[in-house]
């Protein structure tokens, strides 16, 4: 496997190998998508992969407009402060 | 008194109800008796204090409900992937190590609300992601048949404090075999039920769609008494499906009704290139056994079998590279201290860095692999439809036989260390598990018999979905005509007989 994959791969998940893991983590990484690969040849036309658990519970109530009881209004022009306005000055 | 250690939980239980035996002298000894034979097998993270706060009468609404056949005041033991109150609970991560939750998984509250204790909780692979509890975090567990070989995993432990007299029940999780296989290995019962049946409220989520509570056991009639306990809907679960009115332990009494059962023989699953030819053997015998009791066994056909591993290790990494994004060390767990000189990310990847191990590591990054731009419609979404299509054929193949059967395991327990040097050769332990995870049905594991080398060999059977009880029945219709019963590993019978309760 590509080094930088691998390295975009840790930084999209938050992780880091050290150099000293990089190799042997890379090789079984490697025999891990080999081992997942054969999935993307097959042909299948399953249609829809919505979640398929639950089904009775899928079926969702209809969307409603609800008038709002009152619609809280800020001003367009609204900040919030800095820190230091939030702890020293008035924060608006 | 220490032989009581032997028996299945339903009947101490009888015991216990009967006033011969004291239900709180029995944990304690129960406990003693756990730590005593604990340096062999190291089946806990952490084992309760001889006082349990938790431990207390029945309450008398949850006995009603179910006319009092329920599992009550038996010690039990919790795999530390759900959340126990005041008792540590770790998930086998060192990510989470020192995390004491505030609240009990939903399947703990109801378990003690019924009056039973926790003995403690039980080793796993980090997460849930492994099939021998070697990739726990902090130790692996042995195997009381053999102390050189795995478990099984990824409720290792809870199947080994079964199997070792340290619990008399187990509640562990399933999200692609993890109870089965290990009861497999280690000679227990070991059954997951219907996704939604137990409330996953408390379960520390691994990978969503595919996670199940499960209960490890000696006897189909333990595993009923406390599927009456814990199989209840949940508010506190969105996904809890399970029928309020159930009764799994009168449901075993209608076992005559399944005489005249259809059995599919998974054909796939019975390959001699995939198992081990004893494994062959031994299921060969408990089908003749089905036979014998008047159950109609038929082979039948899964092709899509062969694709199964590839799929649920895609969609099992994909949800978990997502699940485990939270865990950063701000709010729970595993925390440095402070350190001004570093940005937040680099704190947070400092803690994820030393947290997981590797082959937590290697799903998240799985993971995130199969999910990102340019990869998801190769892997993930095929995955997703080939799920949809094995679903879609076990529903067939349940229109024309009543239960699927297979062996549970490919193969007897392994020796520690023998599959550590290829993630596949792990991964290849659970090819006859995950089909009950992705078509979402019931399936249990049940003992038959042991090998020539004296190790435990299981069967798997299989219901259509939310047939948990009709299962139940046939599980306990096979034991029953085995006839085989628990049978206490040679170990852990001699550590008995030394131990001075």
């Amino acid at each position: 496997m590509k080094e930088e994959l691998l390295n975009h791969l840790c930084e999209l998940a938050r992780l880091k190998l050290s150099k000293a893991e990089e190799a042997d983590f890379a090789a079984k990484f490697a025999q891990v998508l080999a081992f997942v690969d054969e999935i993307k040849a097959l042909e299948l036309n399953a249609g829809s992969v919505l979640p398929l658990v639950m089904k009775e519970r899928q079926e969702t109530a209809e969307d409603v407009v609800c008038e709002a009881e009152s619609s809280p209004e800020l001003p367009r022009d609204y900040r919030v402060g800095s820190i230091g306005d939030l702890e020293g000055g008035d924060g608006a | 008194m220490k032989e009581l250690l032997r028996l299945p939980a339903h009947r101490v239980q009888a015991l216990i109800e009967g006033g011969e035996v004291d239900a709180r002298e029995l944990f304690l000894l129960q406990l003693r008796f756990a730590r005593f034979v604990e340096p062999e097998v190291s089946s806990f993270l952490t084992l309760a204090d001889e006082e349990p706060p938790h431990a207390s009468e029945p309450q008398v609404e949850l006995a009603a409900l179910r006319g009092n056949r329920i599992l009550s005041q038996i010690p039990v033991s919790v795999k530390d992937i759900i959340a126990t109150r005041d008792l540590a609970t770790s998930a086998g991560s060192r990510i989470l190590s020192g995390y004491v939750p505030p609240y009990d998984a939903t399947a703990v509250r109801l378990l003690k609300e019924a009056g039973n204790f926790i003995v403690g909780k039980t080793n796993l692979d980090e997460f849930g992601m492994g099939s021998s509890t070697e990739y726990s975090g902090y130790f692996p567990t042995h195997n009381p048949w053999d102390l050189s070989r795995v478990p099984g995993g990824s409720s290792g432990g809870a199947a080994s404090s079964v199997a070792a007299l340290q619990s008399f029940v187990g509640l562990g999780s399933d999200t692609g075999g993890s109870v089965r296989q290990p009861a497999a290995l280690c000679g227990v019962v070991g059954f997951k039920p219907t996704y939604g049946f137990i409330s996953r409220y408390g379960l520390i989520a691994y990978a969503s769609s595919l996670d199940h509570i499960g209960i490890t056991a000696r006897e189909v009639t333990d595993v009923a008494l406390m599927m009456n306990v814990v199989a209840r809907p949940d508010p506190l679960d969105a996904t809890s499906q399970a029928p309020p009115d159930a009764d799994y332990v009168a449901a075993l009494d209608k076992r005559g009704e399944l005489k005249s059962a259809k059995i599919g023989v998974v054909k796939e699953l019975m390959d001699p290139e995939l198992m081990d030819s004893e494994v062959i053997a031994l299921c060969e015998d408990s089908l003749r056994i089905l036979g014998s009791a008047g159950v109609d066994v038929v082979r039948v056909s899964l092709p899509e079998v062969r694709h199964l591993l590839p799929a649920y290790y895609i969609l099992a990494a994909a949800e978990a590279s997502s699940n485990l994004a939270r865990y950063d060390g701000i709010r729970y767990g595993l925390g440095f201290p402070a350190d001004t000189s570093m940005d937040l990310q680099k704190q947070y990847l400092r803690v994820r860095v030393s947290g997981f191990g590797e082959e937590v590591k290697r799903r998240i990054l799985l993971g995130t692999y199969v999910l990102s731009a340019g990869y998801a419609e190769a892997y993930y979404n095929q995955a997703r439809q080939l799920r949809r299509l094995v679903a879609a054929s076990v529903a067939d193949l349940f229109s024309k036989v009543d239960f699927l059967f297979s062996p549970t395991s490919p193969f007897l327990a392994f020796k520690l260390g023998e599959r550590m040097d290829d993630p596949t050769k792990m991964y290849a332990c659970d090819v006859c598990v995950v089909l009950a995870n992705l078509a979402n049905v019931p399936a249990i594991s049940l003992p038959a018999g042991l090998s020539r080398s004296n190790l435990p060999v299981g069967i798997q059977l299989m219901a259509p979905s939310g047939e948990d009880a009709r299962l139940l029945a046939m599980g306990r219709l096979y034991e029953e005509a085995a006839a085989f019963g628990f049978r206490t590993p040679p170990l852990v019978a001699k550590k008995l007989d030394e131990f001075k309760a």
